[in-house]
């Protein structure tokens, strides 16, 4: 059903994004970005504002790089004929709400210009596919967050491409419906095709992705497994600011700590902690805090290259499980 | 083995047309509009059946007497003809003498309301008349204020100006963008659809205002016909020009039509000629359509048919150009 011979992509990789940077305005929300998309399931993964949207954006042929070059299957992909081989599942949930399920994949076939037979036999495959062919005839605007995603998933599947494009689809999304998209990805990347997900929650792509891309402030941090980027995370030096009183005594006790590196005491209530593995780190910090004496006033990671990494990683230590 | 691709641009693109057709069609536009069509019906009616009233001049009461039709010699009866100068009756003046009270409006003695040598108060009606209703009364009374200068280019905004940032603000054109159909192709879909359900609602709207009057009313709709098809062709292309431009196009084209349209529309001198309705007036000005319109404004000072309907045309294909090019360039967000 591929619209392309595959001999030409096998050849070389299915998206090649070279040297890529992305400015609007004064604002460089994509810095100098070098990778390349296989078929399986690949995680795009960032805290919020890293440019994951850009990225899929510059992807889907929605916006073009300032500088630097994208090719889809050897296409440009602002060009027409790059499009035919991505699916896009944009990351709102809007859509033409008045019509059926089933209506709006339809026309989304008539927009990758199949007719007739083929659009409605190509239209019921995918309904199937996304499991939604008994629901398929309810206006869009009645359908639950799960459902919406899966009838955009549809309309991305309908001209069966080699690239799905996912803007965080699982945002919102209760476990059990979280379960099953996992599972309808997982049947997708075993036929062949290049999933690229977004996500801000690293742990949403346990069991899922075979690759992750991590970005940060428009940059490639790492890529890798999910172990490896768990691994570049856990040993990232992290330089951190504790006020607190009595700052002699609580330096004295935090070079205790098997996390922390080196101690300095800046003024009377400022210390700087240099930090080795800063997910440790938070968790025997968070016990030493609340021993007793130990006044802490604040906390505050201080290389700003790290900041959101450090957001994130605090709000992943937060969340139960 | 070439044909299947181009078979299947042609679906895409026909997809795009029918979409945007029934997203337009079904869409708030549509019931502005109607209410707005309404409302010139309304006031068409209106002006279609409102009665000229011969009224009693006099202060005090006075006689009435009926007066003398000049063609049959007797009295003027219910359905009988009258002009502007025809004397329609006399009431009683102040010493004695009877003073001649003129119908002031061609058309058909409908009702008389007063008995001969009846007692009248003043402003106490008299006759009734139904003036007749010329083309040229339609032009110039209803179809120019109403019709040219607001409902035309109101309606075409409507449509145009949000077919393009509507999805946008609404979100779903990314669905259109990342279709492989190629961004001038979409465009010119969009613009196909727009023009199409634009032009069938001015036209129709035209009828619907011209139709009542009966044959001068149809005159006047062959005359206006291709005037209104190459001036909303104008207006589309424009307002869609601006709807690839900015996100809130439809407020700057209501500006638009609203300010210069209407204002400078109306002013002597050069300014006048970047509007459409400059050219679409001029048009309708021409003595060569034997409409016998007049410009208003002493100074308007029109151009030629011929001009103005090579200014309109061009005009609309610059703009779709200018359109298509912007929008395979712009990215939107």
């Amino acid at each position: 059903m591929t619209l392309e011979p595959s001999i030409s992509v096998a050849a070389s990789p299915l998206v090649e994004i070279k040297n890529v940077s992305k400015w609007f305005g004064p604002l460089m929300a994509l810095n100098g970005i070098s990778l390349e998309i296989n078929p399986g399931i690949t995680g795009l993964v960032g805290p919020n504002g890293a440019g994951k949207t850009t990225l899929l954006r510059l992807l889907t042929g929605q916006s073009k790089p300032s500088i630097g070059e994208i090719r889809i299957c050897e296409f440009d992909s602002w060009s027409a004929k790059a499009k035919s081989h991505v699916g896009f599942c944009p990351y709102d949930d809007s859509t033409w709400d008045e019509m059926s399920g089933r209506k709006l994949v339809r026309v989304s076939a008539g927009l990758h210009g199949f007719k007739g037979e083929e659009a409605r036999h190509r239209t019921e495959t995918v309904l199937e596919t996304v499991g939604m062919i008994d629901r398929a005839d309810r206006p869009v605007r009645t359908y639950s967050k799960g459902m919406r995603q899966r009838i955009k998933l549809g309309q991305a599947l309908i001209h069966d491409p080699d690239l799905l494009v996912l803007d965080e689809p699982l945002n919102g999304i209760d476990p059990v419906g979280r379960e099953e998209l996992n599972q309808l990805f997982l049947r997708l990347a075993r036929s062949g095709k290049a999933i690229l997900i977004s996500s801000h929650i690293l742990n949403e792509m346990d069991h899922l992705a075979d690759h992750i891309l991590f970005v940060c402030r428009g940059k490639l941090l790492a890529s890798g497994s999910l172990e490896a980027i768990r691994g570049v995370l856990d040993d990232y030096p992290l330089k951190v600011r504790v006020s607190c009183q009595s700052a002699r005594r609580v330096a004295s006790e935090l070079m205790m700590l098997n996390s922390v590196k080196s101690v300095s005491i800046e003024t009377l209530d400022d210390l700087l902690l240099e930090v080795q593995n800063p997910n440790r780190f938070y968790a025997e910090f968070g016990e030493f805090a609340v021993s007793p004496n130990i006044h802490i006033h604040g906390l505050k990671a201080t290389d700003t290259s790290a900041e959101a990494i450090f957001d994130y990683l605090m709000a992943r230590s937060s969340k139960p499980g | 083995m070439k044909n299947p691709l181009q078979i299947s641009l042609f679906a895409s693109c026909f997809q795009v047309f029918c979409l945007t057709l029934r997203r337009q069609f079904f869409s708030r536009q549509t019931i502005v509009i109607t209410m707005l069509l309404g409302l010139a019906l309304a006031i068409t009616m209106v002006w279609l059946v409102s009665d000229s009233y011969v009224r009693s001049p006099m202060r005090g009461t006075t006689t009435y007497y009926r007066a003398l039709s000049p063609e049959t010699n007797a009295y003027y009866v219910i359905g009988d003809r009258v002009e502007a100068e025809s004397i329609v009756c006399f009431v009683q003046g102040r010493r004695g003498g009877k003073r001649e009270i003129k119908a002031r409006v061609s058309g058909v003695i409908s009702e008389i309301k007063i008995e001969n040598d009846e007692k009248v108060r003043r402003r106490e009606m008299l006759v009734r008349i139904q003036p007749d209703r010329t083309g040229l009364q339609l032009a110039s009374e209803v179809l120019s204020p109403l019709f040219m200068g607001f409902l035309l280019p109101i309606i075409s905004l409507g449509y145009a100006s949000a077919a393009i940032s509507g999805e946008r603000t609404n979100r779903t054109l990314v669905y259109l963008l990342s279709t492989s159909i190629p961004r001038p192709l979409i465009y010119c879909s969009l613009y196909a659809a727009v023009l199409l359900l634009t032009l069938a609602v001015t036209l129709g709207c035209l009828a619907s205002i011209c139709l009542p009057v009966g044959v001068n009313g149809i005159e006047v709709l062959y005359k206006y016909a291709p005037v209104v098809f190459v001036s909303t062709t104008s207006y589309v292309s424009l307002f869609l020009l601006f709807s690839a431009w900015f996100r809130r196009a439809t407020f700057l084209a209501l500006a638009y039509a609203l300010m210069i349209e209407t204002l400078t529309a109306n002013m002597p001198g050069v300014v006048k000629s970047i509007t459409v309705s400059f050219y679409a007036n001029s048009w309708l000005y021409d003595k060569s359509l034997s409409l016998g319109l007049e410009p208003n404004i002493p100074a308007y000072n029109p151009v030629m048919a011929g001009t103005s309907q090579i200014v309109l045309v061009l005009a609309s294909i610059v703009f779709l150009a200018l359109g298509m090019w912007i929008f395979s360039r712009k990215e939107y967000d």
